[in-house]
């Protein structure tokens, strides 16, 4: 406890004319300098800045300040950069508090010069009245385990697991299906490059499998996630494949026999698989595994076909669910995306006419380990077809359904229709489109020869309607086209929709795991869209790929090596250090009633011989035991009642 | 101030993780709304003793918002559970204690809705304007 | 050397805390050696304390009439010691409820309203009796206190603790901790599913009452009562009210209550149910310290007021 007198410096900043456009800076400074305790206040143009950082340190040293509050943007943002300066001059960084005129104040009544003058001189009267409560605090370091948990092995999470295990950490690559490769692995090619998309995966997908440094997990989810940063603790449960990984060689001998026939999801449902079955052959791990659903019964008497056939002896019908307690550092999450469900959007008959397909459906179609081995055939008649239209923005840039654009969808369309007109000269392609939108590097290039050299029609207009012709068995396409102005008709034999990517299922639930939030569109939220973009509001949790939002895949890539390196910075330094938050006993006070403990939902505080005990490294300073505790026995630091009651009487001061 | 330019003096508790992120987004997003609230920042939702709502009442405030995240998508788990037991027995407190309990108001606001908290911000200044002011300001008791 | 002398004054009470300074029982011919009574309306006929002042002065009942002001300032002025004894004058106690309805509401229920009265020109009686104020007060709204003994009444071992203290010349202080730090009762887990009044189930007679449902109001009341009422299995209803760290017990209990049910969102009861438990939440809350509490008493601004049921 300090018992010095506060003297108090506040910097009021004015953000450009961000702050300053609106709030009269001088007159809230003259009123900050009335204020109780304080010894300076001053402005400056950008405090964040060096010069302005640097004003903070010559006014503590010429006044003797031992408290600073700085008026500006969102502690979220800056209070990090003026904590550090508070310790660069050895001020405890915890005398520290910061009022927010910009985010709270000058952005949001633009309008109200007045108003938003009182108000800025509430919030820095109020941040002032902390500052006086505060109390020096000291920031603990803690070990980092030298282990990362990435989360999702598609693209961004095989490459974040390789950048990491190469580095020399462990890595734990956990995936939810019997396979890593996720959505990359359905494609054929990929813009704008044409590579083929096997080609430049399946090297990566095998590496993952031999890597001495990465324990892989497929077919296994993340439970249980508790403990704070460089401590977590995580449960992984591993569902049973039935299929001894290690033993199994991939043989076949079981498919021979296995009686039951199953739409095949990685062939979008075009083709079939067994029960029992491999997703695709460059499957990592390349095992088998048994669809339990489908499968007539893992008896003896039922069937049992599968396990009479395997020489390997690889296959376990006793196989149990089984939890894995892993202790991890840093944690990436790269969970991937979901397609928009075509069917959603009723009037583009997905689900009615069998030749209206998903860009997916014909992307396997178009590949040649696909379902049609690379010939493109309308499903209805399987035979070939001389008109294919695309449709844009299904799902996206729409209110109904997503507002946002979906980024990969033009670019998808544009990569299928040249594909389809080299293989298919006498098909004629056409593309109807909102915008198109090439904004990657390659990207205008392609688009422009795809219409000049490949001869794509393109069209400007929301498709209206789809629907089955009256006298044929072609498909009617109804648009505006907004750049004659006028309707169009046009009839095709296989309408393909660019379906746009959404959040995946159950984002929300492992959100609630993780302790991380979403954003609106429902994809994971990063600490600032700018600056922090592959970081969680969570201390050591990271995302990347398109589970922070649609991303193609140099894009998922790159993140993915972002999220990579701020991991490795994590687990390399081996220290990081913890916000000093957590909650405080006054034993003087406390009666030992257990209600605090009641309250934590994270068990940090237990009684122990009649008086509340806080383990610190469990607790995450939420400060509910606080507003349970009867008597004020128990806070969290920081946010004492003192500071917060400072703030409410300071508030109100000007009114009693 | 008279009667007739009065304007609400409201507090706010936000929790740190997503109501006050959600009052920045309005901010980020240039979101505009009325100018009456003060935000007090807490890490949780729970961290609001319901002391400090009685406080603010009791020193004038017209309104009191308590601003946490969503159910599920709490940062501390169950802390919001337990503020809005607690925000329904203050509601009661103060019914039966004669202050309209409308003066207290729970909303969850998620990082991500900036236009919630400024709408939120919008129809409770309307309805403490419906109330008027708090009756333990001007000639009220006390 | 003389004796340190004792005056007892009595206002807004039931006199109670008179019986329980009898209730020292055997401790009480020592205390008398030790003591000069010199004012005690229950015992002898004198009409306000001696002018000449007296070391200790002790206020037992809350501040209800005009009277009462003056009484109060009276021994004030004429005590070295102040202490405020027994929850009425600490904190307004039961009658403090009465702040729940205005002065002329209680005045009509009382002369006009109630069935037994009969008062067919529905008088209210001005003359002579002194004029009621328009709530009651804990003393401590007027005058300074030195001391508070809280309790409804307040225990024979604690007034004995006192009178040692001031005879001795030392500090007298309640530990500042809660009710529950004496009470033997188990504590194990605080999941409470359902809340229920007090007589409507069998008791656990080895667990914590709050846990078993109960509104007990130990948690949120100043202890030093040995939790004589959650020993004897009744729940305690706050009569040592609040700690000093604390500035209104329905406030804390409310925050604690928010706690002790259970954590499991799909097997917590909705929170207006948990309303729906708890009837008469003012009244069970601030039992003894509505007149202390935030608001002190009812604001009236609401239209739908709590009017008592239908009259005859």
């Amino acid at each position: 406890m300090s018992t010095e007198e506060p003297k108090i410096g506040v910097f009021i900043c004015h953000c450009g004319s961000n702050i300053a456009g609106v709030i009269d800076i001088p007159q809230l400074v003259e009123y900050t300098a009335t204020l109780p305790n304080v010894v300076v206040a001053e402005d400056y143009r950008y405090m964040c800045s060096d010069p302005g950082q640097d004003l903070i340190r010559e006014r503590a040293r010429e006044k003797g300040l031992n408290r600073v509050v700085v008026a500006a943007c969102s502690p979220t943002l800056h209070e990090p950069t003026f904590r550090r300066v508070l310790e660069s001059m050895g001020l405890n960084p915890f005398f520290f508090d910061m009022s927010n005129i910009r985010e709270h104040c000058s952005w949001v009544h633009t309008h109200e010069e007045e108003a938003a003058l009182e108000k800025a001189k509430d919030l820095v009267r109020m941040a002032v009245a902390r500052a006086a409560e505060l109390e020096p605090l000291v920031q603990k370091e803690v070990d980092v385990k030298a282990s990362v948990l990435v989360v999702g092995a598609g693209i961004a999470g095989i490459q974040a697991a390789l950048d990491i295990a190469d580095a020399g950490y462990k890595v734990y690559l956990v995936e939810k299906e019997p396979s890593i490769g996720g959505h990359m692995a359905q494609l054929d090619k990929t813009f704008p490059t044409l590579d083929c998309s096997s080609c430049i995966l399946t090297p990566k997908m095998s590496l993952i499998g031999q890597h001495p440094n990465i324990e892989l997990l497929t077919y296994s989810e993340v439970r249980e996630v508790d403990g704070f940063v460089g401590n977590f603790k995580v449960k992984v449960e591993r569902k049973p494949r039935f299929v001894i990984e290690d033993k199994c060689t991939a043989c076949a001998d079981c498919l021979e026999v296995c009686p039951v026939n199953v739409p095949d999801e990685f062939n979008t449902g075009l083709g079939w698989r067994k029960a029992i079955y491999i997703p695709f052959a460059q499957a990592v791990p390349n095992a088998y595994i048994i669809d339990t659903e489908h499968c007539l019964g893992m008896t003896p008497i039922a069937c049992g076909k599968c396990k009479d056939s395997c020489e390997a002896e690889a296959i376990d019908y006793e196989m149990k669910p089984e939890i894995l307690e892993l202790d991890i550092g840093a944690i990436i999450v790269t969970t991937g995306f979901k397609l928009f469900n075509a069917m959603e959007q009723l009037e583009y008959g997905y689900g009615k006419y069998p030749d209206v397909m998903t860009n997916l459906e014909m992307e396997r179609m178009l590949s040649a380990a696909g379902p049609t081995d690379g010939k493109i055939i309308r499903p209805s008649s399987m035979k070939k077809p001389k008109d294919i239209a695309y449709i844009q923005c299904v799902g996206s840039r729409n209110e109904r359904y997503n507002n946002y654009c979906s980024r990969v969808c033009c670019m998808a369309a544009l990569k299928q229709a040249r594909q389809i007109r080299e293989k298919y000269p006498d098909i004629n392609v056409t593309i109807f489109y909102i915008d198109m939108r090439a904004f990657g590097k390659g990207y205008e290039e392609f688009y422009e020869s795809t219409s000049r050299e490949y001869g794509v029609t393109f069209v400007r207009g929301r498709v209206a309607e789809v629907r089955g012709s009256f006298d044929s068995d072609r498909i009617v396409i109804r648009a505006e086209d907004t750049l004659l102005g006028q309707p169009v008709e046009a009839e095709a034999d296989i309408v393909v929709l660019s379906c746009g990517i959404q959040a995946a299922e159950n984002q929300g639930d492992l959100a609630r795991v993780l302790g991380i939030q979403l954003s609106a569109d429902g994809f994971f939220l990063e600490a600032h869209p700018k600056l922090r973009p592959v970081e969680t509001n969570t201390d050591g949790i990271f995302i990347a790929g398109a589970a922070q939002g649609p991303k193609d895949i140099p894009d998922s890539v790159a993140q993915a090596k972002g999220a990579a390196a701020s991991a490795l910075t994590m687990v390399t330094a081996g220290r990081v250090k913890v916000q000093p938050y957590a909650a405080v006993v006054n034993e003087e006070l406390c009666a030992g009633c257990g209600i605090c403990e009641a309250s934590c939902p994270y068990g940090a505080v237990k009684v122990v011989d009649n008086v509340a005990q806080v383990t610190e490294a469990q607790c995450k300073g939420c400060g509910t035991c606080a507003a349970a505790c009867p008597n004020e026995a128990i806070a969290p630091q920081h946010f004492t009642m003192d500071q917060i009651i400072a703030q409410l009487d300071a508030l109100f001061q000007e009114a009693r | 101030m008279t009667k007739k330019n009065w304007e609400p003096k409201i507090v706010c508790f936000a929790c740190r993780w997503c109501s006050y992120a959600g009052a920045d987004m309005a901010g980020t997003s240039r979101i505009q709304y009325p100018p009456n609230a003060r935000v007090i920042r807490v890490n949780c939702s729970g961290r609001v003793d319901p002391q400090f709502i009685l406080r603010a009442l009791k020193l004038k405030a017209d309104g009191v918002l308590i601003a946490g995240c969503h159910f599920g998508d709490c940062h501390y788990v169950s802390g919001n559970y337990q503020t809005s037991r607690r925000v329904e027995l203050l509601k009661e407190y103060l019914k039966e204690i004669g202050l309209e309990p409308e003066r207290l108001r729970l909303e969850w606001i998620s990082a991500a809705e900036g236009t919630k908290f400024a709408e939120t911000m919008k129809s409770f200044v309307n309805e403490i304007k419906l109330l008027g002011p708090n009756p333990l300001a001007d000639g009220g008791p006390e | 050397m003389t004796k340190p002398s004792l005056a007892v004054e009595t206002l807004s009470i039931c006199s109670g805390c008179e019986i329980a300074i009898l209730d020292l029982h055997q401790a009480l011919p020592g205390v008398l050696d030790a003591i000069d009574l010199k004012y005690i309306q229950v015992l002898m006929d004198f009409r306000e304390p001696p002018k000449e002042g007296v070391t200790v002065g002790f206020v037992s009942g809350g501040v209800r009439n005009e009277e009462q002001v003056e009484l109060l300032h009276k021994i004030r002025e004429r005590s070295q010691i102040l202490v405020a004894f027994g929850a009425c004058s600490a904190f307004g106690g039961i009658p403090g409820l009465a702040n729940l309805h205005t002065k002329d509401e209680l005045l009509q229920e009382v002369y006009i309203d109630t069935v037994s009265t009969v008062n067919p020109k529905g008088v209210i009686p001005h003359k002579v009796v002194p004029p009621l104020l328009e709530e009651v007060h804990p003393i401590s709204d007027f005058v300074k206190v030195d001391y508070v003994l809280p309790g409804c009444p307040p225990p024979p071992k604690l007034i004995a603790e006192l009178v040692t203290c001031l005879l001795e010349g030392k500090e007298f202080r309640l530990e500042p901790k809660t009710v529950c730090d004496q009470c033997p009762l188990t504590k194990d887990e605080k999941s409470v599913t359902n809340f229920i009044r007090w007589g409507t189930k069998k008791i656990d007679p080895e667990r914590c009452l709050l846990e078993q449902g109960f509104q007990c109001l130990g948690p949120v009341t100043q202890g030093g009562c040995e939790a004589r009422c959650p020993t004897a299995l009744a729940p305690c209803r706050g009569c040592f009210g609040p700690t000093e760290s604390v500035h209104d017990q329905a406030a804390k209990m409310i925050g604690a209550i928010g706690s002790v049910v259970i954590q499991d969102p799909t097997k917590a009861p909705a929170p207006e149910q948990i309303v729906k438990e708890i009837p008469d939440l003012v009244g069970t809350y601030l039992r003894f310290s509505l007149a202390a509490s935030t608001f002190k008493k009812a604001l009236h601004t609401n239209v739908v007021k709590m009017k008592k049921g239908v009259k005859a």
